[in-house]
């Protein structure tokens, strides 16, 4: 985060200075390529309204055990899996269950009744939203990405609006909503046999227009204010992406598990309106075949919207709505409607790793192998808690993640006991960007959650 | 929703809080369950940067109690603002443009009706509109989209209707034809004449093109590409080239551009670049005159239909899931007859001129299709266009007892006084409820065979943290009880009579008792506490911002033409449109939040 910064700070220096081709020659080496040996893909995997039910009852609150799976120890095995990850059977054994962090700008902010203000503290590990960092995935995409210019930096879908836990500058970025938009964006000519970025294509034609972009945007640059300036940084760096996405064309190397033949298949073949049981899948589909053809290295998909109350599950047989239900886990018969919904949302992600371990990484083993997908959500649960947030990873083993275990980092943990103090998340972004990714970052998101460093036992 | 599918997220979050009490009690959370009806025109919590810091200092945080005056009104709404004139007029501005304004303004551009466009990324929207300054920004998704367009589109324009001279003109005269097709296309894309820097920098493209390959048309399309993705083109840019200290007039473009974008959404027509040309723009009586014309166009129509389905929340009724076992009849064609009749109504009302706002908060006009006739039970031929009757009174009176509206605002299976009431908090007050706690227990209002939805909701009075806020919302939500979850007429609920009966307190000069909607209706209709809500909503649209204590006088100047014509909206907007703030900006470089 703070090199990101500061690469960003350098830039709309230079900008001003007109050293424009000082700031391209630098970018395309990043300082950590060299290092993005072990990670390769992170995928962030967003659900509204916190996915750890806890209960309350006279004025306490207490674990349950929905997601947390149960057993003894600060650590130990996935035995039997939650209700919520029940569907993940077929991934026990690549999945790390975290307990015990928190949303720790959240959890201090003195916003508890705001879904927004913990969305937007969740990814970035910020104070508050408007502390305008970069969320997680942002840090890691241009180390993930390395040389390989070809690449989109990160892609982001979104299914029924999508979330907003992915962030630049502290702000939401924006996700593609729709399948057949995205389909069609990330695969345009997949109908002529070659999978590659659409919009480019027109080689020369297309570096004048970025050129003259960009010569522009400099101009304006110099016209308007700091704050202005910082937006419209957002804009160049956009267009430098497609600056080495066009001069990389021609030599873009296709994923060597990319199946053209079923990409044709699919064309024109999505739903593009419907309930999230309709959508949520084909969204899971076109992820994966990014990943396997080599199209992005970081993503994120995300499932409805903070503060649900409009949102309903007819296909699940739930008939409150979302909100009204993640707010109260009194009854067993509500807690169980609870898990389903939360059940239906991780069984996407368990979706996304199955087919995502059945496509072979060129570096060997599986893609799942090489990729962290990481749950998130704004909550740890719907009664707006900060402390055990639902955070699983999945995948990543080649990367040094091991897992089939639960961590547990609370003060207490296991159905019934009372909720405790609770870890920043921050320390596991630590883990995943220092340790899987090969960076080396002192802090990410608010230094003073930093302090405790980075979490033990994760690899 | 969202324009590439709009969506109304909603930004805000939830409503109340409601007291502490509500922790132990057994009641009924209900509260937390409307805020999204709060998007537009509520308080505070936006999903992105700014509002934290600035509104901490005065808005109440979670579970504490609702702000009020001395007189028991709760906060909000124009007259908290006084009118003390102040120096600073509003801070200089790059706006991108919103989605919507993008799609209409490429169309105008390029004479193209309903182009073929990539559909673009969702954007963050905030409290506000969809066009609120501070929030619109440019993530790679959306330039990549960007990009697209202005590819595709530059080969799917006609030239003829674009270019200065015959796609086909003579190789001798191509060079000048070009120069001024720069120029001329130039000054629409960029809304202002392009510098001498710019036509050469456009002119050597055009060269450069034509070296390659002599192609004049292949030429010509390219400068249609650059233009379109320029930063020109996708951001209104104001007072860029200003030295001056303290305040400064816009522009003649500059006006240009502010009138099309409120009062359009889209670039101004020849006649405003004719009249920014000769210098014509920059006095309230020749912006008033430009905004009576604008009034009049088609293109006000459709702004004022994208008003309302934002400030009324119909773009939520798009997401409405319904039980299907309770309402078999309710579908997708239903929706949308729901939707379109109440634009057609509001645009109707907005445009009737003196007594607008009454008209659409209380007139008892249905605009009804086939669909949705047969929906509601309404006897009579219809087809596939809506006809124009009337309902009787007690079924039908204004905006609030449209089945959108009510839709919109009830849950699965079952109408909801909290979503209605607050909505009129909200959106019609512009009042303010704070934050719910974080530790609600939301113990469902169990539905019951036995009980009414009012029966059911009185819960919340008898527990006093609860009735902290619900006081303020259930009761005008019961005056709609009504309605059911998919706006039809009953008169039992669970078998019994139905009671209508509410009270609006806490207003400065709204509150009373009512019996039913057709009374709320009329209450509200004669309020002009909503007359400055209403101020305050045509504000944030039409500048893209939210209001600061700099616009207070110009607020309540508009604020009296529309009290004025008893709730008259072209008489507001126009009296937005030639107030100072509309046409004075701060040289001061500031950060805009």
């Amino acid at each position: 985060m703070i090199q990101l910064k500061h690469t960003r700070r350098d830039f709309a220096g230079s900008f001003a200075k007109g050293t424009l081709v000082w700031y391209l020659a630098r970018s395309i080496q990043p300082a950590h390529a060299q290092a993005a040996k072990k990670l390769k893909r992170f995928v962030v995997f967003y659900c509204p309204e916190g996915a750890n039910p806890q209960n309350l009852s006279g004025g306490k609150y207490t674990l349950t055990s929905s997601w947390c799976p149960k057993g003894t120890g600060k650590e130990h095995p996935i035995d039997g899996l939650s209700p919520i990850l029940s569907s993940f059977t077929n991934i026990k054994s690549d999945t790390l269950v975290v307990d015990g962090l928190s949303n720790e700008g959240f959890a201090r902010s003195g916003q508890s009744g705001n879904h927004f203000y913990g969305l937007g503290t969740v990814m970035t590990g910020s104070r508050a939203p408007g502390d305008k960092r970069d969320s997680l995935d942002q840090i890691l995409a241009p180390v993930l990405k390395g040389n390989n210019n070809h690449l989109r930096t990160s892609v982001h879908l979104g299914v029924g609006t999508g979330g907003g836990a992915c962030r630049k500058q502290g702000q939401n970025i924006g996700c593609l909503g729709n399948p057949q938009d995205a389909f069609n964006r990330l695969f345009a000519d997949a109908n002529v046999g070659a999978v590659k970025p659409q919009g480019l294509g027109e080689g020369e034609k297309g570096k004048r227009v970025i050129d003259q972009y960009l010569s522009e945007y400099k101009k304006l640059h110099e016209m308007v204010g700091q704050d202005e300036q910082h937006r419209l940084d957002q804009n160049v760096e956009s267009l430098v992406e497609m600056q080495k996405r066009i001069a990389a064309e021609g030599n873009a190397p296709v994923g060597a598990s990319c199946d053209i033949a079923a990409l044709k298949a699919r064309k024109s073949q999505f739903i593009t309106g419907g309930s999230y049981d309709k959508v949520a899948p084909q969204m899971v589909d076109i992820l994966a075949n990014a990943f396997a053809c080599d199209l992005t290295r970081v993503a994120s998909l995300e499932i409805s919207r903070p503060y649900g109350a409009s949102v309903y599950y007819p296909w699940l047989g739930v008939k409150e709505s979302h909100h009204g239900l993640a707010h109260s886990t009194a009854t067993a018969t509500r807690l169980t409607a609870l898990n389903k919904v939360y059940g239906w949302y991780f069984s996407q992600v368990a979706a996304l790793a199955e087919k995502l371990k059945a496509i072979p990484d060129p570096d060997g083993g599986s893609m799942l192998d090489w990729t962290v997908i990481i749950t998130v959500s704004e909550f740890a649960d719907g009664h707006h808690r900060a402390n055990y947030m639902p955070t699983t990873l999945v995948g990543g083993s080649r990367a040094g993640l091991r897992g089939g275990r639960v961590l547990h980092f609370g003060s207490t943990s296991g159905e019934g006991a009372t909720v405790g103090a609770a870890q920043p998340m921050n320390r596991l972004f630590l883990n995943i960007a220092n340790d899987l990714a090969g960076m080396n970052l002192p802090t990410i998101g608010e230094p003073s959650y930093c302090v405790a460093g980075k979490l033990p036992g994760v690899t | 929703m969202g324009r590439s599918k709009k969506f109304q997220d909603c930004q805000q979050v939830a409503g109340l809080r409601f007291a502490h009490a509500c922790r132990s009690g057994g009641v009924l959370g209900l509260l937390v369950v409307f805020g999204c009806s709060g998007s537009v025109g509520g308080s505070k919590g936006s999903q992105d940067d700014g509002p934290y810091e600035d509104d901490a200092d005065h808005e109440p945080g979670p579970g504490e109690p609702p702000r009020v005056d001395s007189n028991g009104a709760l906060a909000g709404g124009l007259f908290d603002l006084k009118c003390e004139p102040k120096a600073e007029a509003a801070p200089i501005r790059l706006r991108r443009l919103s989605h919507s304004e993008y799609e209409a303004t490429v169309d105008d551009l390029l004479r193209l009706n309903r182009s073929d466009q990539e559909e673009l990324p969702v954007d963050s929207k905030g409290a506000l509109f969809d066009n609120e300054a501070s929030l619109l920004r440019v993530s790679s998704a959306l330039t990549e989209a960007y990009l697209n367009n202005a590819r595709q589109l530059s080969s799917a324009v006609n030239l003829a209707n674009v270019l200065p001279c015959s796609p086909t003109v003579g190789a001798s005269e191509q060079a000048g034809c070009a120069r001024k097709f720069i120029e001329s296309f130039g000054l629409r894309a960029f809304r202002r004449p392009l510098t001498t820097d710019e036509v050469a920098s456009y002119k050597a493209h055009y060269d450069a093109s034509m070296a390659a390959d002599q192609n004049f048309e292949a030429a010509t399309r390219f400068i249609v590409r650059l233009m379109i993705g320029s930063p020109y083109f996708l951001h209104r840019t104001e007072g860029l080239a200003s030295t001056s200290e303290g305040n400064r007039q816009l522009g003649d473009y500059e006006a240009a551009s502010a009138l099309s974008y409120f009062l359009w959404g889209t670039m101004p027509d020849e006649t405003l670049f004719a009249e920014a040309e000769a210098g014509r723009l920059h006095n309230a009586e020749q912006l008033g005159a430009q905004a009576k014309r604008m009034l009049a166009d088609d293109k006000a129509k459709s702004q004022l239909r994208h008003f309302f389905d934002q400030w009324l929340h119909l773009e939520e009724l798009e997401n409405a899931v319904k039980d299907a076992a309770l309402f078999p009849d309710f579908d997708d064609a239903v929706k949308k007859s729901m939707h379109a009749e109440t634009l057609l109504f509001a645009e109707k009302a907005a445009l009737s001129g003196h007594g607008g706002l009454s008209t659409l908060l209380s007139d008892s006009t249905a605009h009804l299709d086939g669909p949705l006739a047969k929906f509601l039970g309404v006897d009579g031929s219809f087809g596939a266009d809506s006809e124009t009757v009337e309902l009787p009174r007690d079924r039908r009176a204004g905006v609030l007892t449209h089945p959108s509206f009510l839709t919109a605002n009830a849950y699965l299976d079952g109408s909801s006084p909290v979503h209605r009431g607050i909505f009129v908090r909200r959106s019609l007050l512009c009042q303010t409820i704070p934050d719910p706690p974080a530790d609600i227990p939301f113990d469902a209002i169990a539905p019951s065979e036995d009980a009414t939805t009012r029966e059911r909701f009185f819960a919340h009075q008898d527990n006093p943290s609860c009735a902290a806020c619900h006081q303020y919302i259930d009761p005008i939500g019961f005056g709609l009880e009504s309605f059911d979850a998919v706006g039809r007429f009953r008169d039992t609920d669970a078998g019994k009579p139905l009671d209508t009966t509410g009270e609006i307190v806490g207003t400065r000069a709204t509150n009373g008792k009512f019996d039913g909607a057709e009374e709320l209706a009329t209450m509200l209709a004669k309020s002009s506490d909503v007359r400055g809500c209403v101020t305050l909503q045509m504000f944030r649209f039409g500048f893209g911002r939210k209001e600061t204590t700099h616009d207070a006088c110009a607020l309540h100047s508009a604020h009296a033409a529309f009290e004025e014509g008893e709730g008259d909206f072209l008489a507001l907007i126009g009296a937005l449109v030639e107030s100072d703030v509309f046409s004075t900006r701060s040289a001061k470089e500031e950060s805009n939040q």
